[in-house]
């Protein structure tokens, strides 16, 4: 019998477009003396506390070479083991998850940062495409997400509109979000009226650049209900690559988020995901990308995703809320974003989600996602433990 | 096969806006004013330098102990630098040779302060030596390390009174 | 009951200091190829396939997701890790925990550097602190060259012990195939070699080299349909130092123990080990300078304090001799950062399978310990055995 793994802490900063006042270390160290001050516990030797911490951060995004020196200090490195992730924070909850299965450490802080308004994230992403075959015609995650935006409109009919409505679900959200990024309710014709980035993508489709860090305390199961009345239990865990050149792949077809969502489904035993989720916090970069996802994940069928946004099932009040946080397009930064994901659900299934709580959620799907047009995925099930 | 095609130069060029925070920026500020500001654990009474928002070794926050530090010290440690390094402040290679000296500012025994030596203290150098910082006329300071133009050797007899 | 964790794949490069012949993807595959041909498992056996390099070095953003191809990760789970040097240490640490946790039966772990990419010195400036030493700091050479004198100081040794070990440490990797450096070097030599920064010269330093080392890990049950003799890593520790570089480097005023002495003691207590030096038969240290050696041997407790420098004297720690240190030359003679750490352990495996070749040590081995060090002082050990733990 594996054993069992649950989330003890959570916190978050609130995400801005810039933090100007803080050093990247202020920055991380913010979540973390949260979630210690909230569940008593302190870095120990002893077994009475946290054992390790495992961070995500991306030394590009930090301009820093091995990005997790900058807060070692704050993250409680001293003579203690820190690991870091260096893709997506749901990532670095997974790991930290199989680490705790395994034995070694029962208690793992996990912390994840980025200020994505120091640097030029496009000039980022442009260092993520091929050298030699991409780089150079200037394809970026965003000019190949509005490659793959097209390419899955086309084929399901999916309209302009129903992707702007997904910025409208999200920015209803976020006004009920005190830590999002705010930015007030936006019609439909609004964000179709706004600029694009690349055809046709929309500069308000677009998750915008922001700055914030979050951190989670997880612990063997026995631990985390001596240690809280409300254990959030990782019942499922799964991730998968794509290829990387997008020209080898289905656009359209999510295979790498129908994989990593399998695994993590067969682990936490679920076999019908709309009925058996309560709640969904994916990472969508971009509007298009939570219609993809969601087939991806199996809340609906291929290019059933429009048709599921439009029932108002994935809304705030519907069967299968997903992004009540407001998601990645209320301002989440990359590397974060997986993690504050896991902080959502974590809130939603405590029943302390206030204003955008999904009543009687016990189920929730965490998603993080790294490279163009979504090429790795993670997933984690994670539910109510008491 | 032609050779050439195997490699290809990209020059990338990602320029960083940093924030220094409250703790380092407070010292950015102090550098300014001619002063070298540490603060202190409010647990183990560590200075930290640079000032940090927590203690490494205790994770306590800093609370506002500030110290001005002496700028005068002891070289611990120093070396002659001959071989080029990169300043990625400039983006490109910094002129050699400089000498890096280890030093223990007067008051501050828990931690050493990193800093160059003037050429001809640097061409007498040796472990113990009394050192002691010379900053940059006022109107030429920006807040940046290079406040500090660099350290030099003063005799015992050069100290002023109330040093023991 | 966790699951136990044995090595049953080894694949590595032969490291040089330019691979224009490959890109990254293609080097990766060569190791790759060499680690399953190894352990006689196709890609499809592999469960998950975790990766590690430096990300800055060669200007690659997520270089895992751009390596999918030759990693063999498409289709499969995996991510990437990134502590610096540490970095092969640490992504062998996370398989090690995969398979603990019984959730996978097989890992892939991968560890690359491709050094020919861009000046890595630029890119190991960005290690420090951009307000305050990164404007004045000398890169890792500067780190050693601390250590170094604090060494010669403490201990009351001059400039040879340290260019000794670099001769042996060459001798050794004149016999390594996969080494990059394969120098004939005397005392004289290393001691006629250019400065750096005093007493570091230009022979103590790692080069840069290109290269990947893989490893396949699986649990004990795929272990017992392993073709070779699995190699079980025992137990691992890791730990970390708070910004040194920031309180005066090596050059502490009042130094606090380090990384090296803490890790080390907490493995050995755990697995009882009351005499490292009799009781561990081989140790890949992951020394980036020889003048690192010598206090670290008395960091891993192989010696008493200020001891080390009469061992490499008495050249006690070449292959033949009783305590015989980096057997494949060592990190001053192949340093493909990323993989570094990955090569430590598959060294000290190869060692223990006794398939070391030249540079199989010349007594029995059952056990032995690897290291990875890097960044801010931070180390990765593991302890390898022979047998079942």
């Amino acid at each position: 019998m594996p054993r069992g793994v649950a989330v003890v802490a959570v916190a978050q900063t609130r995400y801005e477009s810039s933090k100007p006042s803080q050093h990247l270390q202020d920055l991380a160290l913010e979540p973390v003396q949260e979630v210690l001050s909230v569940s008593g516990l302190q870095f120990r030797e002893d077994g009475k506390g946290i054992d390790a911490t495992i961070s995500c951060s991306q030394d590009h995004w930090d301009g820093w070479t091995i990005s997790s020196k900058n807060i070692i200090d704050g993250a409680g490195g001293h003579l203690r083991p820190e690991e870091k992730v260096a893709v997506d924070g749901a990532y670095a909850l997974y790991y930290a998850t199989l680490c705790i299965m395994g034995g070694h450490y029962d208690c793992v802080l996990v912390v994840a940062h980025t200020k994505e308004s120091q640097v030029d994230g496009r000039l980022v992403e442009n260092m993520g495409m091929e050298p030699l075959f991409s780089r150079p015609l200037g394809m970026d995650f965003t000019s190949c997400a509005a490659l793959q935006a097209r390419i899955y409109m086309r084929r399901y009919g999916i309209l302009p509109e129903q992707c702007a409505r997904v910025v409208v679900k999200s920015r209803r959200c976020s006004c009920l979000n005190p830590k999002a990024l705010a930015q007030g309710s936006v019609s439909v014709e609004e964000v179709l009226a706004s600029p694009y980035l690349a055809d046709p993508i929309h500069e308000m489709e677009t998750k915008p650049v922001a700055d914030g860090a979050c951190a989670v305390i997880l612990a063997e199961e026995g631990k985390a209900r001596r240690w809280t009345d409300k254990p959030v239990m990782i019942e499922g865990l799964g991730s998968s690559y794509d290829r990387h050149y997008p020209g080898y792949r289905d656009l359209a077809d999510p295979s790498a988020l129908r994989e990593a969502a399998r695994r993590a489904y067969a682990m936490a035993g679920i076999d019908d995901p709309p009925r058996d989720l309560h709640v969904v916090e994916l990472s969508e970069y971009f509007a298009y990308q939570e219609l993809l996802w969601t087939e991806g994940l199996g809340l609906c069928g291929p290019g059933e995703g429009g048709q599921l946004l439009d029932s108002g099932a994935s809304s705030l009040g519907g069967e299968i809320p997903v992004n009540p946080s407001g998601g990645l397009l209320s301002g989440v930064p990359v590397n974060v974003a997986g993690l504050n994901r896991a902080v959502e659900a974590t809130l939603q299934l405590r029943g302390e989600a206030g204003a955008r709580q999904v009543e009687g959620a016990e189920r929730a799907l965490v998603h993080g996602t790294g490279g163009a047009c979504g090429q790795m995925h993670c997933v984690l099930v994670l539910r109510r433990g008491w | 096969m032609d050779e050439q095609l195997l490699e290809i130069i990209h020059i990338m060029d990602l320029r960083y806006r940093w924030s220094a925070g409250p703790h380092l920026g407070e010292f950015l500020r102090g550098l300014k004013a001619g002063k070298i500001l540490a603060n202190r654990c409010p647990r183990c009474g560590r200075h930290q330098l640079p000032p940090t928002p927590v203690c490494g070794r205790c994770h306590v926050a800093m609370g506002t102990d500030w110290v001005e530090l002496s700028p005068r010290g002891t070289v611990i440690s120093f070396s002659h630098v001959v071989d080029p390094m990169y300043d990625a402040g400039i983006g490109g290679m910094r002129p050699v040779p400089y000498t890096l000296a280890s030093i223990v500012l007067d008051g501050a025994s828990d931690v050493a302060f990193f800093h160059r030596l003037e050429e001809s203290t640097a061409q007498r150098v040796r472990q113990g030596m009394r050192v002691e910082a010379v900053f940059r006329p006022p109107s030429e300071r920006e807040g940046t390390m290079e406040d500090i133009l660099h350290f030099r050797a003063i005799e015992e007899n050069e100290k002023r009174g109330g040093s023991p | 009951m966790p699951e136990r964790v044995a090595i049953v794949g080894i694949g590595q490069t032969e490291h040089q200091y330019m691979r224009p012949d490959v890109n990254h993807e293609e080097m990766i595959h060569e190791a790759v190829e060499r680690a399953l041909q190894d352990a006689e498992m196709n890609i499809h056996e592999i469960d998950t396939v975790l990766m590690t390099n430096m990300d800055l070095f060669e200007g690659h953003y997520l270089a895992d997701a751009m390596s999918v191809d030759g990693a063999g990760m498409y289709g499969r789970p995996g991510f990437k890790l990134n502590t610096g040097g540490t970095s092969g240490g640490t992504a062998v640490a996370a398989a090690w925990h995969h398979i603990a946790s019984g959730v996978f039966e097989t890992v892939l772990v991968i560890g690359w550097q491709k050094q020919d990419a861009t000046p890595s010195i630029a890119a190991l400036a960005t290690a420090r602190e951009p307000f305050y030493d990164r404007g004045l700091a000398a890169g890792a050479v500067g780190i050693f060259a601390s250590m170094a004198l604090q060494y010669m100081q403490e201990a009351g040794c001059g400039e040879e012990p340290a260019a000794l070990a670099r001769v042996i440490m060459a001798d050794h990797a004149r016999r390594n195939p996969y080494s990059h450096l394969k120098l004939d070097l005397t005392v004289e030599d290393v001691l006629a070699s250019r400065v750096l920064v005093w007493p570091v010269r230009l022979l103590h330093m790692s080069p840069t080299s290109c290269g990947a080392c893989a490893l396949v890990l699986s649990n004990e049950g795929r272990a017992r349909r392993s073709p070779k003799p699995p190699v079980w890593i025992v137990d691992t520790e890791t730990a970390h130092r708070e910004q040194s570089v920031w309180r005066g480097g090596c050059v502490e005023p009042a130094p606090g123990p380090t990384a090296i002495e803490v890790a080390a003691s907490r493995l050995y207590n755990r697995n009882g080990i009351g005499h490292p030096s009799r009781e561990i038969d081989v140790w890949e240290l992951y020394t980036p300078s020889s003048w690192a050696l010598l206090p670290w041997m008395e960091l891993f407790s192989i010696c008493e304090k200020g001891r080390a420098w009469r061992l490499v004297e008495k050249e006690l720690i070449r292959l033949d001799g009783p305590i015989p240190i980096e057997p494949s030359g060592g990190v001053v003679s192949t340093n493909p950062i990323g993989a570094s750490g990955v090569i430590r352990v598959a060294e000290a495996a190869l060692q223990i399978r006794g398939e070391g070749g030249e540079r199989q040590v010349h007594k029995e081995v059952r056990t032995a310990l690897a290291s990875a060090w890097g960044a801010c002082h931070w180390i990765v050990i593991f302890l390898l055995s022979k047998d079942r733990p």
